[in-house]
């Protein structure tokens, strides 16, 4: 038993050590002042159940993801193979909160929406994938896939309503549930290795997205330099490279490769170009689709966005890291002067951005071409929006702190996610000349943005080595 | 009397509220080979940084060559070598991208020398199209050196080169610089903590404390003239040494004097007779009663 406890504290040790747990604590008091609320002002089963459902939802959630966690770092390699029984309490400990957290769910759904089988099937199906997409990242997309594939089918065979109205909600559910303990059966080992290469490769991987998700900071993959993916995705940057290295190139662009391919504006150019690709293809083979029509292109925009923000992230993730390089630089013949320093690293920078924001604006219009359900004109705006971001490439590099981390760049997608919502819901009642003053208003604080941002960092130390005056 | 590569005056720096040089004065002389040496946190790789015009220092100033550091020029910047105390190098080229990426940069490269490095410190076959980021920290730290070495510097710094590297690298190292780095009259500030490895290579010693460079010369005659001199104070109170390092109280009346006595002083010592305790130092006690 006291294995158990001690498996079930660490999640709760870990939190408390990374800082106060305000998030539960504010969502216990958002359920508390709901609940009573709810019950004092309406008195309905339903609305109280609401007032529930939502913030003890998120609290069973928040705790799964901390459990499972937890659990696959407590599974390192060492413990798992020379600890007794450690990898079976795991294992066990997982399918138990598993069914108690489905259960509590269902419950909480069947008090809110008054469907209690269908909430059970869904909150198990949910909490599976949460703690599948642990041990498989890629896992976390087949949700998003799945309702792709029923919305793009023309004549789905199973779809999931058609089920129920069929089976019932009950035998599906049942049905659903058995399919689901059946697959988590056969993934728990999987999700909870026992040593081997295989293991410690998993758990270098591991540490390594805990390592971002913790500093906000991409520390270089090891792994990543060795896959094909990784060649294919720094090819443009070698290449490159080795034409500079064979002369002629400027020393302020050497100084760029110094930076290394993160930080490389034509690496971001592949998802637009892909994304084009994959977009004439899906036309070509499904021809018109209401669907299709309607997301691609936001979809698209989505992307692009994501792509930008990645950019502006690593950029700067990859001044910080690559200071000890920076600093080599500064002592080789040729390195540029001092006083022009910032001159040219902005230059680079900005010019970066501004090539891939442009090649990445001619493929959402494009995009928008080949569907045909978005104007131009209002798919250029939206990328505009992302012009006003460039500022954040000015920066006191020489007194960095630390980079801008990954939670700016989920920022960034929220927003772009909020922003897109809301301009499908009211793109139809807008002119197509809102859109375009949109556009020229982002260009123009753009404008002034830089030219404030390009004033101050002139006025800075040299930018490089960075971090060397935090 | 050859004439200074190196020249620090006076140099300052803190990191915020924490002093970490304070008023270094520090001359280095064409060909000299130097072993810096300073306990952990002494300040020993700030120096180095700041005397290649990586950071900004406080107050003071310092040449190379006779540039100021933060106007090198390039030919001066040409001259240059310097081995980071932190082996993490591009982490994303191969050691000959990494290796090409340098030479089109510098005026001069010894190419023939690289490949030599390259084969004899086993950055042969496959090894030379491996990324160096999944390189361990040794390799990392010997494709770093390989790198410093490869346009022929007429100065070399080296910020705890060999700390990461296995006996048999070491030896490869110190092999390389004795044969071709010094003997090419480089000079060479070398910081480590492995003082086997300094006795091999290093003609003077200087040591860092409290932010100063609290002892510099030739090492042999340091090791050859330092004398600890325990005795009861009442003996030692009197005596008073012209080149005294320190001077320690310890327990029961007993002082003990850290000196480099001259002649003279050495024959006033022996006619104090059996009350004195006279011992020659080796380097590793001269780090500890230096630092201390």
């Amino acid at each position: 038993m006291k294995g158990y406890l001690q498996i079930l504290m660490q999640p709760v040790l870990q939190r408390c050590a990374a800082g106060p747990l305000w998030m539960t604590w504010l969502l216990t008091a958002f359920m508390l002042v709901g609940v009573v609320v709810a019950e004092v002002v309406t008195g309905k089963t339903a609305i109280v159940g609401v007032a529930l459902f939502i913030p003890l939802g998120s609290l069973t959630i928040l705790w799964w993801i901390a459990f499972i966690q937890s659990a696959v770092q407590q599974n390192l390699p060492l413990h798992a193979q020379l600890v007794p029984q450690h990898r079976g309490r795991l294992m066990r400990l997982t399918a138990m909160l598993w069914l108690a957290g489905t259960l509590a769910l269902g419950c909480l759904s069947a008090l809110a929406l008054g469907h209690f089988c269908m909430g059970l099937l869904a909150s198990a199906a949910l909490l599976f994938v949460m703690a599948v997409g642990q041990r498989y990242p890629k896992a976390g997309a087949v949700p998003a896939l799945l309702v792709m594939v029923f919305n793009l089918l023309p004549h789905p065979v199973i779809h999931p309503w058609l089920l129920v109205e069929r089976y019932g909600e009950s035998a599906v559910a049942i049905a659903g549930l058995i399919l689901l303990a059946g697959a988590g059966a056969a993934l728990l080992p999987l999700m909870y290795l026992r040593g081997g290469d295989r293991h410690w490769r998993w758990q270098m991987k591991f540490a390594y997205r805990q390592e971002v998700l913790r500093t906000g900071v991409m520390p270089e993959s090891g792994a990543s330099l060795t896959t094909k993916w990784g060649w294919w995705q720094q090819i443009a940057y070698t290449m490159s490279l080795k034409r500079a290295c064979s002369g002629g190139v400027s020393s302020a662009r050497m100084q760029m490769y110094a930076l290394g391919p993160n930080a490389y504006w034509m690496r971001y150019t592949v998802m637009p170009a892909l994304l084009t690709l994959v977009s004439a293809a899906l036309s070509i083979l499904l021809g018109p689709s209401v669907f299709l029509n309607k997301f691609a292109p936001l979809y698209s925009v989505f992307l692009t966005m994501i792509g930008i923000g990645m950019f502006v992230q690593n950029v700067g993730v990859a001044i910080y890291r690559t200071s000890t390089e920076q600093g080599l630089l500064r002592l080789t013949p040729g390195a540029v002067p001092e006083v022009i320093f910032n001159r040219s690293l902005a230059r680079a920078l900005l010019g970066g951005f501004f090539k891939l924001w442009l090649v990445s604006a001619v493929s959402v219009v494009v995009i928008g071409k080949i569907f045909g359900g978005a104007g131009w004109i209002y798919l250029l705006s939206l990328t505009a929006l992302l012009l006003p971001f460039s500022v954040l490439l000015l920066r006191n590099f020489a007194a960095m702190r630390e980079p801008y981390g990954s939670s700016m760049t989920a920022l960034m997608a929220a927003g772009a996610l909020l922003v897109l919502l809301a301009s499908s819901a009211v793109d139809v009642l807008l002119w197509s000349q809102v859109w375009m003053a949109t556009g020229i208003a982002c260009v123009l604080l753009t404008a002034l943005l830089l030219g404030r941002g390009w004033r101050r960092m002139m006025a800075m130390p040299a930018a490089f080595p960075a971090s060397r005056m935090a | 009397m050859n004439a200074s590569v190196v020249n620090i005056a006076a140099v300052s720096k803190s990191f915020g509220a924490q002093p970490v040089l304070d008023g270094v004065d520090w001359n280095i002389a064409a060909g000299k080979v130097v072993g810096l040496l300073g306990r952990n946190g002494a300040g020993k790789s700030t120096l180095l940084e700041c005397t290649l015009g990586l950071r900004e220092v406080d107050a003071g100033g310092v040449t190379l060559f006779g540039d100021p550091v933060a106007r090198l020029s390039d030919a001066t910047r040409a001259r240059i070598g310097y081995v980071p105390q932190k082996p993490e190098l591009f982490e994303w080229l191969t050691p000959i991208q990494l290796l090409a990426y340098f030479q089109a940069q510098y005026p001069r490269w010894n190419a023939a020398k690289v490949d030599g490095l390259l084969t004899r410190w086993g950055f042969s076959g496959n090894m030379r199209r491996k990324p160096v980021g999944i390189m361990s920290v040794g390799e990392k730290q010997r494709l770093s050196i390989i790198r410093a070495l490869a346009h022929d510097p007429d100065l070399l710094i080296l910020d705890e080169p060999v700390a990461s590297l296995d006996p048999a690298g070491r030896r490869d190292f110190l092999r390389e610089l004795i044969d071709d780095v010094i003997e090419r009259d480089t000079t060479v500030i070398f910081s480590t903590h492995i003082l086997s490895d300094l006795e091999r290579v290093a003609l003077d010693v200087a040591f860092l404390k409290d932010g100063k460079i609290a002892l510099q010369s030739p090492l042999d005659e340091l090791l050859e003239s330092a004398r600890r001199i325990t005795g009861p104070s009442a003996a030692l109170s009197a005596l008073r040494f012209a080149d005294e390092i320190r001077r320690e109280p310890g327990a029961a009346g007993i002082v003990s004097i850290l000196a480099r006595p001259s002649v003279t002083e050495m024959a006033a010592l022996g006619a104090e007779g059996s009350r004195l305790q006279v011992e020659a130092l080796s380097l590793e006690d001269l780090f500890v009663e230096v630092t201390k």
